[in-house]
């Protein structure tokens, strides 16, 4: 877009670093495929109980009353507190120290913590 | 039964005072609550609790120097202490008594109930948490208004937080007034004050610090209870969920169909409608105001994954309670009255349960813990509700951002106040609704308005004040008007014949809208204005990434 692109000093400089436009084209893909995974996961999940009960029903082993219903309904809990998990021991070890490296790189100009 | 209810609804809201007064006590005494009425014990823990918040209170209102002490602690909570306080937030009076009673009533819908609750904090971790820590100040409008027109937008996005908050606050409110009435036989009208008079004292004097302590304190509370009685429950079947589930099909009236879906979901609408309210969970205000109160976005992401694994182990074990009530219950006659209906009505099974598997003392401290749960999470609603008038409306619309710090803080608290009375009027009006429904309310209507305007403002180049505004207030009407033309409302508290709208939650329709009217408006909007909120983006984008110029960020 060419509206108005006013952007100083530190601002500048992180946006024209190839760092910055390289972090945030990572990030984007990263959060966004685990967004969708876990939206998949739910809603499919939702989709099943709305559409094929039935499936619920079978149970989880021979003979048993514990059905594949539970199982899947405890599996979605937890396998989207294990997204979270990835999610953020990623964004802690390596985004968070690329950012602070532009961080530095850039430059701190004390205007922009007014 | 429409017969039955077309004319009681009705004399009921004319006459709410009238009925609470006479029903109260007339219930207490027809039920005769046996043993688990108003024992020492109970009241002791009940008063350990009470004695316990206020001493924190008292710390924290120690501490409450400026406006970031009093709205965001501060900025010195941990991740993990965030990450409980959140977990806390969501493990509300719905999430214990309405949930575990719901998997009581009907098995296996509960457990879906339960996944609902749980799914929407991956949806902030991913979208929100950190871009939230980066571009707010307080409150999650700051968030949205980074770069749009403050005016408007604050005016607009406080009425989305307050409409939130209110509705929120109705569930919280009936579901304390019922605990209280039940357990200690107090009228259901003293106990709504009480809740709204405790509650008053940690946010006036305490703020945000003392609300977010209250917090953590019942969040610890609550997990270690709900251990408890969990592991009692399995230990009853030799910890094997297979011999737990075979009993409790024996023993409900479901039979097998406890297992599978049925009951609330058996048509698709409905269920979707359900299921996107994931999304409303992830726009509750008063949850987003928590990442806030952290010192960054490190922090603030930290604190979401330990929400997650806290409310996530919560809800499990939650169905757990729901299943091994059914069980437990079942032949001790002293649960149920003569009807064989479960004594002080569908919340109260897992306090039954209490009682059965731990005796007075631990029933006495679940009731304890139960009630601190409504006292945190109706602070926490409280404070949210105050910020929105004192910080978003008064400080930054009224003032300009001019606001002396002391009387910034002075309407706070007297908002504070405001909510408190508001909060117990409509916790009277309300209190024969299912408290999982009522939250359900708030969360569908975050869902359709704080939701669609907090992503586009944080993700799309292209929102405009006028989408923001006008699209977000369409869309604020709709789902208000939805909700109160559906059966929960315009059957049984109107007294209608039939619903106008025939679903529970219209979010099927109105979180597509809403994400449409705000996205046609916005590219249809030619102003000045709105040119330089579309190139004011790269800016808002590069703090939101970096979180560079956030105060307390670039100190280290």
């Amino acid at each position: 877009m060419n509206d108005a692109p006013e952007l100083q000093g530190q601002d500048a400089r992180i946006w024209t670093s190839a760092k910055f436009q390289e972090l945030v084209k990572r990030r984007r893909v990263f959060m966004w495929s685990l967004f969708l995974l876990t939206c998949l996961l739910f809603f499919g999940y939702t989709f099943v109980v709305a559409f094929v009960p039935t499936l619920l029903a079978v149970p989880a082993w021979p003979g048993a009353v514990t059905n594949i219903g539970i199982v899947a309904g405890a599996a979605v809990i937890i396998v989207s507190f294990i997204l979270t998990g990835i999610y953020v021991y990623r964004a802690n070890r390596e985004f968070d120290r690329v950012i602070r490296e532009i961080i530095t790189e850039t430059g701190d100009d004390e205007e922009g913590t007014v | 039964m429409k017969k039955e209810r077309s004319d009681s609804p009705r004399s009921r809201l004319l006459f709410p005072a009238l009925l609470l007064t006479a029903c109260a006590p007339a219930c207490a005494a027809s039920t005769g609550v046996p043993d688990t009425g108003v024992s020492p014990a109970a009241i002791a823990m009940f008063i350990g609790v009470v004695v316990m918040t206020l001493l924190i209170t008292g710390w924290a209102a120690r501490r409450i120097h400026s406006r970031t002490d009093y709205y965001a602690a501060g900025r010195g909570i941990s991740g993990l202490q965030n990450g409980l306080a959140i977990a806390g937030d969501y493990m509300s009076a719905g999430g214990l008594l309405g949930m575990s009673g719901l998997v009581y009533l009907t098995g296996y819908d509960g457990l879906v109930f339960c996944i609902v609750s749980v799914m929407g904090m991956p949806v902030i971790l991913f979208l929100f948490a950190e871009k939230l820590r980066n571009l707010g100040e307080y409150t999650f409008v700051d968030v949205v208004s980074f770069r749009l027109s403050h005016t408007p937008v604050r005016i607009f996005a406080s009425c989305c937080s307050l409409t939130v908050v209110i509705v929120y606050l109705i569930g919280q409110m009936v579901g304390a007034g019922k605990l209280i009435q039940v357990l200690f036989q107090i009228p259901y009208m003293y106990a709504v004050m009480l809740v709204g008079v405790l509650m008053g004292i940690y946010v006036v004097f305490g703020g945000m610090l003392a609300t977010t302590w209250v917090q953590i304190t019942k969040a610890v509370l609550i997990l270690l209870g709900v251990s408890y009685m969990a592991l009692m429950i399995l230990a009853t079947f030799g910890f094997s969920f297979e011999t737990l589930f075979t009993r409790a099909v024996e023993l409900h009236r479901l039979g097998s169909d406890l297992m599978v879906p049925g009951g609330f979901f058996n048509e698709p609408v409905s269920l979707i409608s359900f299921c996107l309210l994931i999304f409303g969970v992830a726009g509750l205000p008063h949850v987003l105001m928590r990442f806030f109160t952290v010192a960054d976005a490190r922090a603030a992401r930290k604190s979401i994954f330990f929400a997650t694994g806290f409310v996530g182990y919560f809800y499990l074990l939650t169905f757990i309670l729901g299943m091994g009530a059914i069980v437990i219950l079942a032949d001790q006659g002293q649960y149920f009255d003569a009807a064989g209906q479960v004594i002080g009505g569908s919340n109260m099974p897992a306090i039954h349960l209490a009682h059965a598997v731990g005796g007075d003392y631990f029933m006495g401290f679940i009731s304890a813990v139960a009630f601190a749960t409504i006292l945190a999470v109706v602070a926490g609603l409280t404070i949210s509700a105050a910020s929105a008038v004192s910080h978003d409306l008064y400080a930054r619309v009224i003032c300009k951002g001019l606001a002396p710090e002391k009387t910034e803080l002075m309407i706070s608290r007297a908002t504070v106040i405001a909510v408190g009375v508001i909060a117990v009027i409509l916790g009277m009006l309300f209190q024969y609704e299912n408290i999982a429904f009522l939250n359900g309310f708030a969360i569908c209507i975050a869902a359709c308005t704080n939701f669609p305007i907090l992503v586009l403002a944080i993700f799309w180049r292209g929102l405009t004040t006028r989408g923001a505004v006008i699209g977000g207030s369409l869309s604020l009407v709709l789902t208000v008007s939805l909700l109160v033309m559906s059966p929960a409302v315009w059957v049984n508290i109107l007294g209608y014949e039939e619903a106008l709208f025939p679903y529970a939650f219209p979010t099927i329709f109105t979180l597509p809208f809403a994400f449409f009217i705000i996205w046609v408006l916005s590219v249809t909007d030619r102003s000045a204005r709105a040119g330089r909120e579309r190139g004011a983006f790269n800016s808002q984008f590069i703090r939101s990434e970096t979180g560079v110029g956030v105060d307390g960020v670039s100190s280290h």
